[in-house]
């Protein structure tokens, strides 16, 4: 029995049972791995799954049930009985109801181009296009003490059907490297540096030129950022180069997270209209644009569109999916995604962006003329609630008379998501665009991490100085002095 | 079922000519709550089974993974294929049956037949047992049980089955008092269903309340930082624990063991605690679990490591028995589809000469950091960390006096670990982490080895 006839039979019975309503989503998934670490190949994996998750309104109550069961009689009982608890926990809480918002109808099928499938290629090839960067890597840059590169790919197909009779069929095909390396500089500390590059298609993205300079920037940076020096922890005028930006934007944007804002986590709901950001800032979050986290539809089988959040500092919207929208009476944002079938769809961000500005690089540091250039980042955290985030760069550029000085590293940027977009003064025109992930909920999904050069006024900056002893450092009567 | 797909792949693996195989075959239940507003928001139950495939031949390995049974023989000669592709080179066998010793089975599986609708009524029970009186903003949370039967197999005679069980319970509770809003957050993980429930409610509302009337650190001169086990558990979690992993990053290895820790600690991975989120019978290579002492006076005494590390040439000192097919970062605690990895168990983190008293009462004046965020992105070839206190009281006179506004704090883990001064607390509490494969056991700490910004 297929897994379309599982999703088919789950939807009468789903009805049979009344169901108010139901969407199954299947998913038939294939990742190819290759690992290599300080030139030894560490892995060649290949996984395959099949997965099927089943989701239901039973009297204004939501339910779900997924299964990647080997033993296939057993999926459908699994789906049934998931089925027949929410039914009885549902009439234990008869004041509940939750509703979806309209959607229009669809029948469709898409897919993703490529010029070289990862199911279709000569396994060698990748192996051989490994070794090639590893090589290359290795005669630029001698003394790494760990070089790691990851090559991945994926290739899915993608079902969804619910009880409206809505039945998309969509194939996404990723393909991305991730290079680490770890190096002993001028500290008995060893320096770590952490890249990716790829986005939609397969490995062809991995012999162009804008590949061919993403090496060369990794390698050129490495020996610089070994000997780079700490930073001293102070409030202080930043640019943001375009991976940082991003984050600083992502964290941002999860405060309008429609979820969280029914939840409580996140006062923003209340903000649209109100100005929340200097002028320069306008954020669009688009799955429909062809980076990391491009989709042509969400989990719950909306169109992929894009969403204005932030224009010219004014809140405008937020981000919804079919469910926090029926909740909100507001209009799908198609951004209701899980991490497979396996998973319930929460609301995530796509492709989220500063729109560009009209500056270059070189305006920007005169603009700035004291500061600090922030480059590639580590990761970042937010609280919604407060509104404190951490941002941890890999490295920086102390900005000295409108000109990039001296490497620094070992230092993030903290602040508070609700005013730290009032800092911003000034945008590049150029866009970067890298592979992310971000976790929420338990569940990892792909999003485009893509961003201008981003210029701030002021923001804090925080790092490990005391070795030996407890020290306090008072932001306040720093800028005090 | 199982069983039958084991000898299927090694049948098919000995007739396609493999040198050698391991089979992996994980059959997984998931029953979850997630609450929300002080009502169940929506129940789920997944179901998920598959194996994988690790192949030896000419001393190369390939893997592979899947969760389909109409394809098991071209999953196996997929995992030739990628072994022949793949020029990793292994010089060992899997683990002979007959090289190791029996273990009685230590995992129990007292919640396999739980059903959705006794956990919702407990639950319930619980939620409408809060007083309403109290201004409750929000509370939310999740209650998981997972039963998790698994098979390791192969060509050299192993063949060990094991079934196991176990429970996860996470409460957020936010209040409303005027402006103020504070978060409490609880967990909870056990083996069974008849833990009390409302005290973790109770627990995480008497945090929440402790923080109203925050101020920004006034203590103009700290003397030391006392870290909550929930903190000093995440610090450990991503700044120190994976640098104790035997992989091929050999210079990064070397140096993690001639580092020189306070005498006063000791660092011991155990698999085989009671009733403990990771305690296994044997890791996923099939090798028994025993506790295995990492730091010990001062010194570091071993790696943690598995049969089929990175490379070859830096298994000398062979470090086997923590091989887990886990994510370093991921909710799903352990997964068929994860090639093999090494991870540390339950980790115990504790002192030679435990203090008897209050830890806090070793401080004169300092800060209590209860709650953190920002541990992931910890830097573990360097121990460096950079944190947010979300959570944290200013100590007068050995005692937690009033809640601080967020500050930030930085420091680094080897330097606090080398730290003659460092105090290590007498209450021990486990402390799962989140979205990874870890369970800490850890005291409080007192350090003044740290950089606190505010």
């Amino acid at each position: 029995m297929s897994l379309f006839s599982f999703g088919q039979d789950a939807i009468s019975f789903a009805l049979n049972e009344e169901a108010d309503y139901i969407d199954v989503r299947m998913e038939n998934a294939f990742e190819n791995y290759v690992g290599m670490r300080n030139s030894k190949l560490c892995g060649v994996n290949t996984q395959l799954r099949e997965s099927i998750g089943v989701r239901v309104l039973f009297n204004g109550f939501w339910g779900f049930a997924a299964t990647a069961s080997l033993d296939t009689p057993s999926i459908k009982s699994a789906v049934e009985s998931a089925l027949l608890s929410t039914k009885k926990i549902a009439k234990k809480y008869p004041e509940k109801k939750s509703n979806l918002a309209d959607m229009t109808t669809r029948k469709t099928s898409v897919a993703d181009e490529c010029k070289k499938s990862p199911q279709l290629i000569d396994p060698s090839e990748r192996i051989a296009l490994v070794s090639d960067i590893n090589s290359r890597i290795n005669a630029r840059v001698k003394d790494l003490t760990v070089l790691d590169i990851k090559l991945i790919e994926n290739n899915t197909q993608k079902f969804f059907l619910n009880s409206d009779g809505t039945q998309i069929e969509q194939i996404l095909i990723r393909a991305s490297l991730f290079l680490g390396s770890s190096m002993m500089g001028s500290s008995t500390l060893p320096k770590i540096r952490t890249v990716g590059f790829g986005g939609v298609g397969g490995i062809e993205q991995f012999q162009t030129l804008e590949f061919d300079t993403f090496i060369t920037n990794f390698t050129s940076s490495l020996p610089k950022i070994a000997q780079a020096r700490l930073v001293k922890p102070a409030e202080q005028p930043v640019i943001l180069n375009e991976e940082m930006g991003w984050n600083l934007c992502h964290e941002f944007c999860h405060a309008v997270e429609s979820d969280l804002i029914l939840e409580g986590r996140s006062s923003l709901g209340n903000q649209i209209g109100s100005k929340i950001g200097s002028e320069e800032v306008t954020i669009i979050d688009d799955a429909s644009f062809k980076g990391y986290g491009e989709y042509y539809f969400d989990d719950e089988g909306v169109k992929a569109s894009g969403t204005l959040i932030v224009e010219d500092g004014i809140l405008f919207d937020i981000l919804q999916s079919r469910e926090t929208a029926g909740e909100m009476n507001a209009i799908p944002t198609s951004n209701g995604r899980a991490e497979s079938s396996l998973h319930i769809p929460l609301v995530r961000q796509s492709n989220t962006f500063f729109e560009p500005g009209n500056l270059s690089l070189e305006e920007l540091l005169e603009n700035t003329r004291s500061g600090l250039f922030v480059c590639d980042s580590f990761g970042g955290i937010s609280d919604t609630i407060q509104g404190n985030f951490q941002l941890d760069a890999q490295y920086g550029r102390k900005i000295e008379k409108g000109e990039l000085g001296d490497y620094v590293t070992n230092f993030s940027l903290v602040g508070n998501l609700f005013s730290i977009l009032g800092t911003i003064d000034g945008m590049t025109k150029d866009l970067g665009s890298y592979p992310a992930y971000c976790n929420k909920g338990g569940q990892s999904v792909r999003v485009g991490a893509i961003s201008p050069k981003v210029s701030l006024k002021n923001i804090g900056i925080i790092t490990n100085i005391a070795q030996r002893h407890i020290r306090k450092i008072d932001f306040e009567k720093m800028r005090e002095r | 079922m199982l069983e039958v797909i084991g000898e299927l792949i090694l049948k098919h693996a000995q007739k396609i000519g493999i040198d050698a195989v391991e089979a992996f075959l994980q059959k997984k239940s998931l029953k979850r709550i997630v609450m929300n507003k002080g009502t169940i928001k929506n129940v789920s139950e997944h179901d998920l089974s598959g194996f994988a495939v690790r192949s030896i031949i000419d001393k190369r390995m390939g893997f592979v993974s899947s969760n389909s049974s109409s394809n098991i023989e071209a999953t196996v000669e997929l995992s030739l294929q990628n072994a022949k592709s793949s020029i990793q080179n292994v010089s060992r066998d899997f683990v002979d049956s007959k090289s190791i010793t029996h273990v009685k089975n230590i995992r129990d599986n007292n919640l396999r037949d739980i059903t959705l609708d006794e956990i919702s009524d407990k639950l319930i029970t619980m939620l409408e047992s809060i007083e309403s009186s109290k201004p409750i903003l929000n509370i939310a949370g999740s209650v998981l049980v997972e039963t998790e039967e698994r098979l390791v197999a192969n060509s050299q005679g192993l063949w060990k089955r094991e079934v196991g069980t176990r429970l996860l319970v996470e409460l957020e509770t936010a209040i409303q008092i005027d402006d103020f809003i504070g978060v409490g957050i609880s967990n909870e993980c056990s083996r069974a269903l008849d833990k009390n429930w409302p005290d973790l409610f109770n627990s995480a509302i008497k945090s929440a309340y402790s923080q109203q009337g925050k101020k920004k650190l006034s203590l103009v001169k700290p003397k030391a930082i006392v870290f909550s086990s929930e903190a000093i558990a995440q610090i450990l979690a991503f700044s120190l624990i994976p640098s104790f992993y035997s992989t091929n990053e050999s210079a990064h290895c070397e140096s993690t063991q001639k580092r020189n820790f306070t005498k006063d600690i000791e660092l011991i991975d155990d698999p085989t605690i009671p009733g403990a989120l990771n305690t296994f019978g044997f890791d996923d290579e099939g090798h028994p679990t025993k506790p295995r002492t990492i730091i010990s006076k001062g010194k570091c005494k071993r790696l943690l490591g598995m049969s089929f590390a990175c490379s070859d040439e830096f298994q000398k000192a062979k470090y086997q028995g923590n091989c887990f097919r886990v994510a370093s970062v991921s909710n799903e605690s352990r997964s068929y589809s994860y090639p093999p990895v090494v991870s540390a168990s339950n980790l115990i983190m504790k002192s030679y000469v435990p203090v008897k008293d209050n830890i806090l009462g070793y401080l004169s004046d300092g800060i209590y950091v209860k709650q953190i965020t920002g541990a992931q992105d910890a830097n573990y070839f360097s121990g460096d960390f950079n944190l947010t206190v979300t959570e944290g009281y200013e100590i007068r006179n050995g005692e937690i006096t009033n809640p601080i506004l967020p500050c930030f704090c930085s420091g680094n883990i080897y330097k606090i670990l080398d730290d003659p001064s460092l105090i290590l607390g007498c209450n021990s509490k486990q402390v799962p982490i989140t979205v990874t494969p870890l369970n800490i056991f850890t005291p409080e700490l007192l350090t003044s080895r740290i950089t606190i910004a505010v």
